[in-house]
């Protein structure tokens, strides 16, 4: 996480120069896709050929537009932070020298010191008032470099949403944990994370279809309470069980806001199951009348009851890799990365206020 | 049978813009942006981010323009030989091999 000490090497150079560099990259590239759109095919080609180059052509300027417009949009977000970045380091410089001024010092975590000599007081209200003085001096001190690190986070919080996605890539890109919220998650005590989790399962369930779910937060690398981790090769985070309907979360990882991820994970292994049960109901209907969750088709609800059925589940305790590579744990991975990659502050804040 | 009415001139230049195309795109290094950004902002989540993403960018463009070079290739085969590569058919439409009329149009 960002310390004071990281905001003194902030550069708000850095940002204009890489703002320039992008935006000479993107005049390079839209020339580069303006000379394939336009000249790729010449007019006077006809026929089946033509058509083939044709769509080959449209599938490259395709790419290139997608791409585009991810940069496109990242360099704006980069050269809107410019000036707060400029104002946040202002603000370092402006802060460190009153405290100098004021004979404080200020470490790199932000921890501010007295470092004033002792003066000699003729009475003890005088000292009292002079002790009284420095408290509201450092307490001022404080409170700047508390907002200036919110200033920080925010701008952290927004580069890292506007990040460009590879769209010539293949994979999914890493979920990437909002820095505000992992900012609020350190300052949470455990009972609030805990009320926060249950927020969370409430609202997933309610907006998924999934009832009646039991939520609870034990130890799970201890299950059988002989104080030692039971299998010390996994870490088990969660689980959900579809038997009793009871999602579980290690108390041990509770103060890793990554855990969001484990929620909505063990969360999408719930609907799976709510699928799998519409899949196989006698008198259902038809297939189509399948309430099928995001992003999943008829097909992978069928890759899941097959997956779910007999041993054909394959646990991380017996092979990592191939419990990693199932299509339950895959679709509920990706689900788990997307909802944390989506989760900001404003989703944190709603699930504090709701606990 | 269609005929198609195509000069090897037009096709050789098209050829030509469509590999400048690819070279344009290989002269971009938005890799540089990336570092830039990661230095700028020490101890960030934006830093951690920028440290891989500058090379996964860079490297995706790279592949974007491997992939023109082939089709300008493709372009050029059939400009040299006054035959559509027949890849360059089936590969979309599952048609195989046209031939392209002589000379001038």
């Amino acid at each position: 996480m960002i310390t004071f000490g990281d905001l003194r090497g902030w550069d708000a150079g850095a940002l204009a120069s890489a703002s320039e560099t992008l935006e000479a990259d993107l005049r390079t590239l839209e020339r580069a896709r303006d000379a394939l759109a336009e000249e790729a095919v010449p007019d006077s080609w006809a026929g089946a050929s033509e058509a083939a180059a044709q769509q080959r052509q449209a599938v490259l300027v395709g790419q290139i537009d997608r791409h585009l417009a991810e940069v496109t949009d990242f360099e704006r977000a980069v050269f809107s932070q410019q000036p707060v970045v400029q104002r946040i380091r202002d603000e370092v410089a402006d802060i460190d020298t009153t405290a100098a001024a004021q004979e404080f010092s200020i470490g790199a975590d932000g921890s501010v010191a007295d470092v004033a000599d002792p003066p000699t007081f003729e009475s003890a209200r005088l000292a009292e008032r002079y002790g009284e003085e420095r408290v509201r001096l450092r307490d001022a001190l404080v409170r700047r470099i508390e907002d200036v690190l919110d200033d920080a986070f925010a701008v952290d919080s927004a580069l890292v949403d506007a990040r460009p996605d590879c769209v010539f890539s293949a994979e999914d890109d890493e979920p990437v944990l909002d820095p505000q919220v992992e900012r609020e998650w350190s300052r949470m005590s455990e009972e609030e994370r805990r009320q926060a989790v249950l927020a969370m399962v409430e609202e997933i369930g309610g907006e998924r279809g999934i009832d009646d779910v039991e939520v609870r937060i034990e130890d799970l690398e201890d299950k059988n309470g002989d104080g030692r981790d039971d299998e010390p090769s996994t870490d088990s985070r969660g689980s959900w069980s579809e038997d009793d309907h009871v999602l579980r979360i290690d108390v041990n990882d509770l103060d890793d806001p990554d855990i969001i991820d484990t929620v909505a994970h063990e969360m999408r292994h719930a609907e799976q199951h709510d699928a799998i049960d519409d899949l196989n109901a006698p008198l259902f209907g038809q297939d189509e009348d399948i309430d099928l969750p995001e992003g999943a088709t008829l097909d992978d609800v069928r890759d899941w009851d097959e997956n779910f059925s007999g041993d054909n589940y394959v646990t991380s305790a017996e092979d990592y890799e191939g419990y990693r590579d199932q299509p339950v744990e895959r679709d509920a991975r990706e689900a788990g990365g997307d909802y944390l990659d989506d989760y900001d502050l404003e989703d944190l804040e709603r699930h504090q206020e709701a606990s | 049978m269609t005929l198609y009415a195509l000069t090897h001139s037009d096709m050789a230049r098209a050829a030509a813009s469509t590999a400048d195309s690819a070279s344009s795109a290989r002269s971009a290094h938005s890799g540089e942006a990336y570092t830039a950004l990661a230095n700028g902002l020490p101890g960030s989540t934006t830093a951690g981010v920028m440290s891989s993403l500058g090379g996964v960018m860079e490297d995706g463009v790279v592949g974007w323009a491997d992939d023109v070079d082939r089709f300008a290739e493709d372009l050029q085969t059939t400009a040299a030989d006054g035959v559509v590569d027949d890849e360059l058919v089936s590969s979309y439409l599952g048609v195989i091999g046209y031939a392209i009329t002589g000379e001038a149009s």
